[in-house]
Order: C-alpha cells, then sequence, then structure tokens
C-alpha cells in the first residue's frame, strides 16, 4: 500500500473516531446516554430525578 | 367476598410486577420475558421500572413492567414513588397496568400481604404470584395456595422465579385476574367518624371511593391523585373538622389491615415446626453480622478477594498480552512502514490491547461480587456497614449505591433513589465516586504490577511475598477511597445537616448457595461493558490519541539537527574488532540517533506541547509532561490514561518488537539518566486515580440526578483538588522518606 492510500484511510479513520468521540460526548452531556459506553444502564431510559 | 369477573386476554396491554423489595419481581420478570436484568440476593437492585414482553399462552403479546420494591403504596423513597405512580396509573409517560402481578413471598406471608391489602383496594385486576414456596415448604409452613386465592379472591400462583416453576401457569392466570372484593377494615369509632366527614366532601366519587379517598386524605399521603381533592375549599374544611391526627389514623390504618392479614394467615400458613432464630441462616448470622467479629470476617473477605485478584489473574493476563501482541504482529507485520502501519500498531493495537489485558482481573473483581452478592452476604454487609455510616452522616441504604459504585459510579448513583432523606441522598452522589471503579482497575493493575511486582523484588526477601505485597497496595486504594467518601460524608453532615432521620429497614435474605448460571453471567454482563467500551469509546480514543501522538510531523532540519547533535563525536570502533562487532557497534549509534528523532517527534506532537504546557502544574507530584498527558486524556475515562501511555510509549519507541508497557515505562529516563517513574511516582499517581473525578458520564448523571450544574460542578472541584493535595503530600513526603 503506498503512502499516499495510508494517509486517506487513516485521515477518514481518525474522522469517523472523532466524530464518534464528539456525537458520544453531546449525548452524554444532553443526558440521552450515560456515555459510560455500555448502553444499558438504566440511566438510559430513565426519567431525570430531582433530589427529593 | 365477591370478585368481578376476569378481563378477556385481547383487553391485557400492560402488566405490572408489584411487591416487596427482595421478593423476587425481577426473576419472575426475567422468566416471563426471557431479559436478563440484574437480580440479587438483596433488596432495592430495581430503582426504576422495566419493561419487557411476554407472550401468553394463546400467542397474545403483553408488554411487563417489573418495578421496584415497596412495602406500601405510601412511598419514602423516589424508587417507590416509580413504584406507587405506575401501580395507581398516575405517570404519564406510562399506561396503567391492566394487570397487577403482586409478588408474595411464602416466606414471609404477612408482611407481603400488607402491600396486597393495598393493592386491592386499587380494583384492578389481580394475580397473586406466590413465590419461594420452596423457602416456605423447607421451612414446614407451607402455604395452601387455593385457600389463599378463595381468601383473597384472585388466582394465587405457586411459583419459584429462579427455576421457572409456575411460570406458564402464571401466564395462563394473567386471563383469569379478577378484581378481588373490598376487605372490611376495623377502624376504631372515631377515625370511622373522621373517615365519613371527609368522605361526605366528596361527594363526586363513587360511594365505595370515598371512604378510601378519606383515609388517604386524613393520613397526609402526597400521592398525586388526591392533589385535586386536598385544593377542594370544602375537603379542607371537612379534614380541619374531622381534627383527626394523621399519625393516629395511619396507625389505625395499618392495625385494621394486620388484623385482616392475621385472620387469612392463621387459615392459610400450615402452622409448623419452625422457630424463629433457630435456621442454618440465624447461626451464620450470629457470627456474619456480630459488630466485632461480623467486620473481621468482612475485612479477611475483602483482603482474600484483592489478594486472589493477582494470583489467578497475573497468568491469564499474560496470556492476553501475548494475544494481543499476536493479533497486532498478524495485521501489521506485513504491511510497509507508513501511517496507516503506526496507527494500527501504536494507535489500535497498542491503545486498546493495553487496557483489554486487563479483562481477566475485572472478569475475577465482579465474579467475586457476584458469588457475594448472590448467597445473601452483601445484605449483611450493609447490616454491617449502617453503623459506621449512620456516624458519618450516611444510610444503611447508602451502602448498596456505593458498592455498585465499585464497577462503575453511574448505576451507584441510580441506586440513591432507594434513600428516602435528601441530605443523605446527596451526601451519597457525593460519595458515590470515591468508589474504585472497574476503569480504574487497568490503572491500578499497570502501576502495581510494574512498581511492586517481579521486577522490583526479584532477589529479595520479599519475593515470595509478592501477591501479598500487591493484593494489600490494592486493597489500600479500595481502603483510601473508602476513608475520603467518609470523610467527605461527614463534612456533608456538618454543612448540610443530616436532616430528617429516617430508619434503615434492611430484610436480611435467607443465605443460598450462589446459582452458577446467575453469577457467570453476572460477571460475563459487567466484563461486557468493559469490553464494550474497549471496543468503542476507547477505540476511538486511541486513535484520536495516536494521531495527537504522531502529529505534526517532525520537519527535515529539527531532524537534521537532532541528527548531529548525536553525532558529536566520532564512532570508535577498536583496532581488532571484528566485522560483527563493528557492525553492533554502529547500528547501535544508529539505534541512539532513531530513538532521540522518536523522542524529539514526540515533544513535537500535540501531545507533547499539551504536555510541557501542564507539566510545571504535575512536575511536584513527580511525574513528567508523558505522564501529564495520560492525566489529561485521563478526564475523559480513567483507563484511556494506560492507552495513552502505550500510545506514546509505542510512538516513541523505534523498535519494531512490542515492549511490554510496564518494561517501557521502568526504562524511561530523563536525559541525565534519572528514571521518569519511580514507586513514589507509582504511589502519587495511585493516589490521584483513587481520589480525583475523571469520568464526564459520571459528572452527567449527577447533574440529571441533583437536577442542576451545581452539584456536580461542586463535585468535580472539590475531588479533583482534594485528589492533588494528597498526591502532591504523598510524592513529597513519601520521596523525602523512602527516596524518589
Amino acid at each position: 500500500m503506498d503512502a499516499t492510500t495510508q494517509n486517506i484511510i487513516t485521515a477518514v479513520v481518525l474522522l469517523l473516531a472523532a466524530s464518534y468521540l464528539g456525537w458520544r460526548a453531546w449525548s452524554t452531556l444532553r443526558g440521552k446516554k450515560t456515555g459510560c459506553g455500555c448502553d444499558k444502564c438504566p440511566a438510559v431510559k430513565s426519567e431525570p430525578k430531582k433530589t427529593p | 367476598m365477591t370478585s368481578a369477573p376476569a378481563a378477556a386476554p385481547s383487553a391485557i396491554r400492560t402488566i405490572a410486577l408489584g411487591g416487596n423489595p427482595n421478593c423476587g419481581k425481577t426473576t419472575l420478570f426475567n422468566a416471563l420475558t426471557g431479559l436478563r436484568q440484574k437480580v440479587a440476593n438483596y433488596p432495592g437492585i430495581t430503582v426504576d421500572k422495566k419493561t419487557g414482553r411476554c407472550t401468553l399462552p394463546d400467542g397474545h403479546v403483553i408488554n411487563v413492567l417489573d418495578l421496584p420494591g415497596t412495602y406500601s403504596l405510601v412511598a419514602n423513597s423516589p424508587d417507590e414513588q416509580v413504584a406507587m405512580e405506575v401501580l395507581r396509573g398516575l405517570r404519564p409517560d406510562t399506561p396503567a397496568p391492566d394487570v397487577i402481578v403482586a409478588v408474595v413471598d411464602a416466606s414471609n406471608l404477612a408482611r407481603n400481604l400488607y402491600l396486597v391489602s393495598q393493592l386491592i383496594e386499587l380494583r384492578r385486576p389481580m394475580v397473586v404470584a406466590l413465590n419461594m414456596s420452596d423457602i416456605a415448604n423447607r421451612r414446614g409452613q407451607p402455604v395452601d395456595a387455593v385457600a389463599l386465592a378463595r381468601e383473597l379472591g384472585v388466582p394465587v400462583i405457586p411459583v419459584v422465579g429462579h427455576r421457572g416453576d409456575g411460570v406458564d401457569a402464571l401466564k395462563s392466570a394473567l386471563t383469569q385476574a379478577t378484581v378481588p372484593a373490598l376487605p372490611t377494615w376495623l377502624l376504631p369509632e372515631a377515625i370511622a367518624t373522621a373517615i365519613t366527614t371527609v368522605g361526605n366532601a366528596l361527594p363526586a366519587l363513587p360511594h365505595a371511593e370515598r371512604e378510601r379517598f378519606a383515609r388517604r386524605l386524613l393520613a397526609q399521603e402526597t400521592a398525586a391523585d388526591l392533589a385535586a381533592a386536598r385544593a377542594d375549599p370544602a375537603v379542607a374544611a371537612a379534614l380541619a373538622n374531622a381534627a383527626a391526627d394523621p399519625a393516629t389514623v395511619m396507625q389505625a390504618d395499618i392495625e385494621a389491615r394486620y388484623h385482616w392479614i392475621d385472620a387469612i394467615v392463621a387459615r392459610v400458613v400450615q402452622p409448623g415446626a419452625f422457630k424463629p432464630g433457630t435456621t442454618l441462616t440465624d447461626r451464620v448470622d450470629a457470627v456474619l453480622v456480630h459488630p466485632v467479629l461480623g467486620l473481621g470476617v468482612f475485612g479477611l473477605i475483602m483482603a482474600t478477594l484483592f489478594v486472589t485478584l493477582f494470583l489467578v489473574a497475573d497468568p491469564l493476563m499474560g496470556m492476553c498480552e501475548a494475544a494481543v501482541s499476536w493479533l497486532g504482529e498478524l495485521v501489521t507485520g506485513s504491511m510497509d512502514g507508513g501511517t496507516l502501519k503506526s496507527l494500527l500498531a501504536d494507535g489500535v493495537f497498542a491503545g486498546v490491547g493495553g487496557v483489554v489485558v486487563f479483562v481477566p482481573q475485572i472478569a475475577l473483581l465482579f465474579l467475586f461480587l457476584a458469588i457475594l452478592e448472590d448467597s445473601g452476604y452483601l445484605a449483611r454487609a450493609a447490616f454491617l456497614m449502617d453503623r459506621l455510616l449512620s456516624k458519618v452522616g450516611l444510610h444503611g441504604r447508602s451502602f448498596i449505591p456505593m458498592l455498585s459504585s465499585f464497577a462503575c459510579a453511574i448505576p451507584g448513583i441510580m441506586a440513591t433513589r432507594t434513600i428516602e432523606s435528601r441530605n443523605e441522598r446527596l451526601a451519597t452522589i457525593l460519595v458515590a465516586p470515591f468508589m474504585s471503579c472497574s476503569a480504574r482497575l487497568p490503572v491500578y493493575g499497570l502501576l502495581i504490577g510494574a512498581f511492586f511486582g517481579a521486577a522490583m523484588f526479584a532477589g529479595t526477601p520479599y519475593e515470595p511475598y509478592i501477591w501479598l505485597i500487591q493484593g494489600g497496595i490494592m486493597l489500600a486504594c479500595y481502603v483510601l477511597g473508602i476513608l475520603a467518601a467518609v470523610v467527605t460524608a461527614y463534612g456533608c453532615k456538618l454543612f448540610l445537616g443530616k436532616g430528617a432521620v429516617t430508619p434503615f429497614i434492611l430484610e436480611l435474605p435467607t443465605y443460598k448457595l450462589p446459582q452458577p448460571g446467575e453469577v457467570v453471567r453476572q460477571m460475563w454482563s459487567n466484563t461486557a461493558k468493559f469490553l464494550t467500551k474497549a471496543g468503542t469509546i476507547i477505540f476511538c480514543l486511541s486513535i484520536v490519541l495516536w494521531a495527537m501522538a504522531y502529529f505534526p510531523r517532525l520537519p527535515n532540519e529539527k531532524i537534521l539537527e537532532v541528527t548531529n547533535r548525536h553525532n558529536t563525536t566520532p564512532v570508535v570502533i577498536p583496532a581488532d574488532a571484528t566485522p560483527e562487532r563493528e557492525t553492533e557497534i554502529r547500528n547501535a549509534r544508529a539505534s541512539e540517533i532513531d530513538s532521540a528523532v522518536a523522542g524529539a517527534q514526540l515533544e513535537y506532537s500535540i501531545s507533547g506541547r499539551i504536555g510541557h504546557v501542564i507539566e510545571p502544574v504535575i512536575a511536584p507530584l513527580g511525574s513528567d509532561w508523558k505522564i501529564g498527558g495520560g492525566l489529561i486524556a485521563a478526564l475523559a475515562a480513567r483507563e484511556v490514561f494506560v492507552s495513552n501511555l502505550s500510545v506514546v510509549y509505542s510512538v516513541g519507541n523505534v523498535e519494531d518488537d512490542q515492549t511490554p508497557l510496564d518494561e517501557a515505562i521502568r526504562a524511561d529516563t530523563y536525559d541525565n539518566g534519572k528514571p521518569v517513574w519511580t514507586p513514589m511516582v507509582a504511589v502519587s499517581l495511585l493516589v490521584w486515580f483513587v481520589l480525583a473525578m475523571q469520568c464526564i458520564s459520571t459528572t452527567a448523571i449527577v447533574r440529571r440526578e441533583t437536577g442542576g450544574w451545581s452539584w456536580p460542578l461542586f463535585q468535580l472541584v472539590y475531588m479533583n483538588v482534594v485528589a492533588y493535595g494528597a498526591a502532591l503530600i504523598t510524592f513529597q513526603v513519601g520521596s523525602r522518606i523512602f527516596g524518589g
């Protein structure tokens, strides 16, 4: 594989990884996902709760 | 007593499982739906409703709601509020259940029937699932399900949830669910009069409903369905006129229900030879919940756990490391050098592989915790902790959230919903992230393994005790987190006040042999979460971190400058050197120059520049810019510290062979030859990682649970300031006493 092809693939992978992380961080702070990566915590589906 | 007819099968869309804590609702939910929600042998696991689907024998598919356990429909904590609102049909996001399945623990029938007595008043079709009938039978106190069905006027189905016994019969019985007839409560005359007075102020309600509403209003229940009636001036006047003490009304109500329950229990439970205090559980508890012996056993169990973590996991981790290395070589071995090869070898395999090798330790930790959970021991541990926790302003119920936080702070913080007092709940939320979560384990494992392992103690008298030393340090990390939590909780008690004192009522479950299937499932479920995170977030972060360590590339003139700096002295070849020796000497010089160029490249990269910017802040902790870069990266997730070091040391390594990270960090030196990493640096970093708040997800969940940004931001600043101070003192004092 020549250097140019390697550079292009690397750039695409890097872009995808950065986009995924950005989306993940945004979702976490918006409260749509837990962000811990598991997607299985009850927090994903539950309502936000005020401390009573 | 007569009951309303059964619901038509097609009319059933949603059923709700309601019952006391730890009566087996979630086990039954899993058996009905085929799902795998977490179950454990202690109360308070389910803190929110969960939904699944179940197919009835006629092919009809229904929704099944699993609810948090509650002893009564008068909610005292957020989790009980959820159960109460769903069962009463008060939640806008959840349909009212068409059938209520009252899950009843047959071995504690009287106490479980109290909630049933309230569910009856909801006037919804109901079925009773008589769970744990095997335990009641074993105790020689079998419950006559037919007689109980006759008494309650609803189908009663004996089930053993964990074996799936009776589940098919329960599904069939759902179509036979009936609205039970209302019992008559024998209340004192004064209270009955007060109820009538208030009931007369509710003319819009059907006659049968008035008494129940009046009783709840008099007892000052706060459920949303009473709000309209409470706001009515006529009702307010009637309440004032009745002048009944709410506590007296509630007490009379409870006594009337238990009068009814006792009569039923006398008719349906076969009196056996069972004497409380004589079971195996009671005898074992005499030791395990003893104020002194119990704490000793608890400490021994925990110490054994951590020593075993190193003893058993070490060979497995070696195998993981070899597997990652082999896979990396397989994928990148035949590739030409270049950006993509570096991305895969130094970014993906080093970054993700560096964390994945710790999976055996994490899996073992979860295996031990699952065994302790399933056996019923953890409920005893909570009971023991209540004495200590109450002294620092926490509640006995805080133990379960804190325990959950050893896996991950997020479910731990969610589990605080079982705590009734606002201040105690807030204090628990603030201290939960001090518990060492599984994300810290790779960091602990790396630092303890690298600086307190075979390489450190080989040939010393301590060599045979390496496992004990490593386990002891790991245990010390966990204990330090607990101590920090205790001190913080005490501070909360001083500044927030303890608030209303709520008693800690915890039902101690019967001991049982852990079910291998459930234990393995729990272990796998938690380990899979870690692997999922490694395969998504850590994978992507490793790629980004690699790019930050790889770019921008060092300009040619800088490479030339570094090369010339290392070429100032000529290569000296002895006159009598063989050609092989001459090649060896020349290769050594070339390798030295390559290493210098790689080092300069790393310092020139984005990571290097960021590391150098924060170096003045972390230098007092004994850390260099590479460690600083790792600390910044770990703000996203703690285990990324290990990934970042793997990437940085891999990018900075000119050799093709993959040196294990622990060896690489031990070999790293400053320009003056002094080692970058020393045992004191490792200890200082361990202290930092125990105490620091480095998890965006936890901050986000604290915001949600506290309803704003003030508390999560306070927590973030407080924990990191404490961590920095403690790490600084550790390094400065430690290096003066023990040396660098």
